[in-house]
């Protein structure tokens, strides 16, 4: 049976192949773009001094552009 | 020396041999920051979702324990809309079929003593299928 949806689904009780997590990366992010900002993350918390210290400036890793993904 | 202490002291000693800083419950580790928790708190009856990455395998908490613990975040200790933003992208994901939700668990765990959080997940979902056009689980 071909399935409807091309984007691999994280299934329950079994593993996801890493190339499969990779390849729904894109769809899971532009799906979670149409209900919310696409970023969420906090603007601040107690533990500013120490994030912003390691990620330059930033409270995180930089994200990845979703074209890019 | 107990067994888990003895497997704790041989993490702090890999921990060491690859430069990771900080510790002991918190390390920086190849830009990361890498937490050092105990007992995986989880109340859902379902399973870790497993994968398989390159260099082995990660166990993640089930997304019915995630939503719910995101869904309590957003209401409580005080209305967190941040919170609430994170919960509808797991919902809309769910709705839309990239991640298998056990909707019936999730329930379970919205209406026991620990979260109590049912009325608040329903609506989330009810708003976030809306905005999708797909019909919510808990309205039939």
């Amino acid at each position: 049976m071909i399935s409807e949806n091309p984007v691999p689904t994280i299934p329950k009780g079994r593993p996801i192949s890493w190339e499969d997590w990779l390849k729904g990366r894109r769809a899971r992010r532009e799906t979670g773009n149409r209900v919310a900002p696409e970023i969420i993350r906090r603007a601040s918390s107690s533990r500013d001094k120490r994030l912003r210290k390691l990620f330059n400036g930033e409270r995180g890793l930089p994200f990845k552009k979703t074209e890019e993904l | 020396m107990s067994k888990s202490q003895g497997k704790l002291c041989d993490f702090f000693h890999s921990a060491k041999a690859l430069g990771a800083k900080d510790g002991p419950r918190s390390w920086q580790l190849g830009g990361l920051y890498v937490d050092l928790l105990g007992s995986l708190e989880n109340f859902a009856k379902t399973p870790l979702d497993e994968l398989h990455a390159p260099y082995g395998p990660v166990f993640l908490v089930s997304p019915e324990d995630l939503l719910a613990e995101r869904v309590l975040s957003s209401v409580y200790p005080h209305v967190n809309d941040s919170e609430a933003a994170c919960a509808r992208k797991l919902i809309a994901v769910a709705l839309s079929g990239h991640i298998e939700m056990n909707w019936s668990e999730l329930r379970r765990l919205a209406e026991s003593a620990e979260y109590a959080i049912m009325p608040q997940l329903k609506k989330l979902v009810g708003e976030t299928a809306n905005d999708l056009g797909k019909s919510s689980p808990y309205y039939s």
